[in-house]
């Protein structure tokens, strides 16, 4: 024993004098138990999801070539109804066992769509898979209520869409997120009626969900309706999301309430404003942003000129080449990239500034140059 | 006429071999693209059906592989949005179509029948 040898080797006292060696003992006895302790939960741990995934495997060796048939049938048939074998009643009674032809049905459901989707959305509601879902929206467990509403949207279940609705605004961002993408699963753009009243953040990465998912629906046209309602939103990120749905709708009729929006406290929403502005943008735009310059950060005025490269006209020429002087060697260089976009000589003037200036100025054309291949 | 079918999804790799050879052809499966590898060099199918994103070796490593064979091989791309990027590459290494999930089973067989004719 460790202690023992120790004692044996040094001087017994002065080890002793920091910690008596039959606590040493039971510390190091207490360490093996809890180590014995951890080798045995992952043991369980591992034999647990061996079992399951064997079962998994069983559920579905069971029931594959019935569901796939169910699946490929003809559509008169389906209205029928499938005839559901009695050992296939008998599996489905077991919870776990429910819970694995969902997910393989919500799986499948979202890579077909025409006949065979209907199918298994008729072969769903038979096998009784509704009412297991449904209860998973009572669960507190978020991630079982999260879950519950997938497969509701997933399974076209519309009756269900109040429901879900109450959901768009939980407290819960998981659930929050599954809901709202769920409302336009099933509704399409209406469904973003949630913009109304949603009071928690929508984050970057929602956002980008949200978009997928609206790609997939058809546009109606009543989105214009909306959006100057949405840019007044107390919820600065509700402000951002509607500035994206502008610039992917190419919204042009809201162009002057996107204008306004540049006057928002939020710098994200300024920032949106800017980018979605490029996208809608008319006559006035390059200098409505021109103007708007001196009243931006360093971030969103370097937007700005990113902007005014893409969109802007002569009209911008004295406004970039006061920039040009700018304390900032990224503004300059910004500035002489739009100021060569938008002016017709503008390359040569640059060309003539960097070869009267030097240092900087010429690196800059040379650089301008380079990137425009000119 | 032999069709390789290579998916990672038990269930929907099911449901194309059965949807195929209710069309009447005979079709070689498989989940992973090590094995579509192997089985490309042994049972020489006339077309290849491949999701891009696969276990041991993507939809593209197969493309050309099927593209390197002495005799032509039809490839069409199973591809999920937002692979926008993927598909180009996979045309550049010479698939013959592709088709964006979720898609329609019957789509699918249309799209076979007429790249078959052509070959």
């Amino acid at each position: 024993m460790i202690p023992v040898f120790f004692l044996q080797s040094r001087n017994p006292n002065a080890f002793s004098k920091y910690i008596r060696p039959e606590y040493l003992v039971i510390g190091i006895e207490v360490l093996l138990a809890n180590f014995l302790v951890i080798i045995a939960i992952i043991y369980l741990n591992l034999y647990l999801r061996k079992r399951n995934f064997f079962y998994k495997k069983e559920i579905n060796q069971q029931l594959e070539a019935w569901i796939t048939k169910a699946i490929l049938d003809e559509p008169d048939k389906v209205e029928q109804g499938f005839e559901i074998p009695r050992k296939f009643n008998r599996v489905l009674k077991k919870f776990n066992a429910r819970q694995i032809v969902i997910d393989e049905l919500v799986a499948i459901r979202k890579e077909l769509t025409g006949a065979a989707a209907k199918n298994i959305i008729v072969l769903y509601e038979q096998l009784g898979l509704k009412k297991h879902s449904l209860n998973k929206l009572s669960s507190r467990k978020w991630h079982v209520k999260s879950k519950g509403i997938m497969e509701l949207y997933i399974m076209d279940q519309n009756d269900t869409l109040k429901r879900i609705y109450k959901n768009t605004n939980s407290n819960n961002e998981f659930i929050r997120m599954e809901a709202q993408i769920g409302v336009i699963h099933m509704t399409g753009f209406d469904g973003l009626r949630f913009l109304d009243v949603v009071s928690y953040p929508i984050t970057e990465w929602q956002q980008i969900k949200l978009l997928e998912q609206l790609r997939l629906s058809r546009e109606d046209g009543q989105l214009a309706m909306h959006i100057p309602k949405w840019l007044r939103s107390k919820n600065d990120t509700v402000v951002v999301f509607t500035l994206k749905l502008a610039d992917a709708y190419q919204q042009f009729s809201v162009h002057d309430e996107v204008v306004k929006a540049l006057q928002h406290p939020n710098e994200m929403v300024r920032i949106q404003a800017v980018k979605t502005l490029v996208r809608i943008a008319n006559t006035f735009t390059p200098q409505i942003l021109a103007e708007h310059y001196e009243n931006e950060h360093f971030t969103n005025r370097l937007n700005i000129l990113d902007a005014i490269s893409k969109i802007g006209t002569e009209e911008q020429a004295w406004f970039l080449i006061g920039l040009l002087d700018d304390e900032s060697d990224v503004i300059k260089l910004k500035a002489g990239k739009a100021f060569a976009a938008c002016f017709k000589y503008g390359m040569e003037a640059l060309e003539e500034r960097g070869k009267a200036k030097k240092g900087a100025y010429q690196k800059i054309y040379l650089h301008i140059k380079a990137e425009l291949g000119r | 006429m032999k069709i390789l079918v290579v998916e990672d999804e038990a269930l929907m790799l099911k449901t194309l071999e059965m949807k195929l050879q209710k069309e009447g052809y005979e079709v070689i499966c498989c989940s992973d693209g090590r094995a579509a590898l192997e089985l490309m060099e042994s049972e020489n199918p006339l077309m290849v059906i491949t999701d891009i994103m696969l276990p041991y070796s993507s939809g593209i490593e197969i493309i050309r592989a099927a593209k390197q064979k002495p005799q032509p091989v039809a490839v069409i791309v199973l591809s999920a949005l937002g692979q926008e990027s993927t598909v180009e590459e996979a045309f550049e290494m010479g698939a013959d179509d592709y088709i964006t999930k979720p898609f329609n089973l019957n789509e699918l067989v249309i799209r076979i029948k007429r790249l078959l004719k052509k070959a």
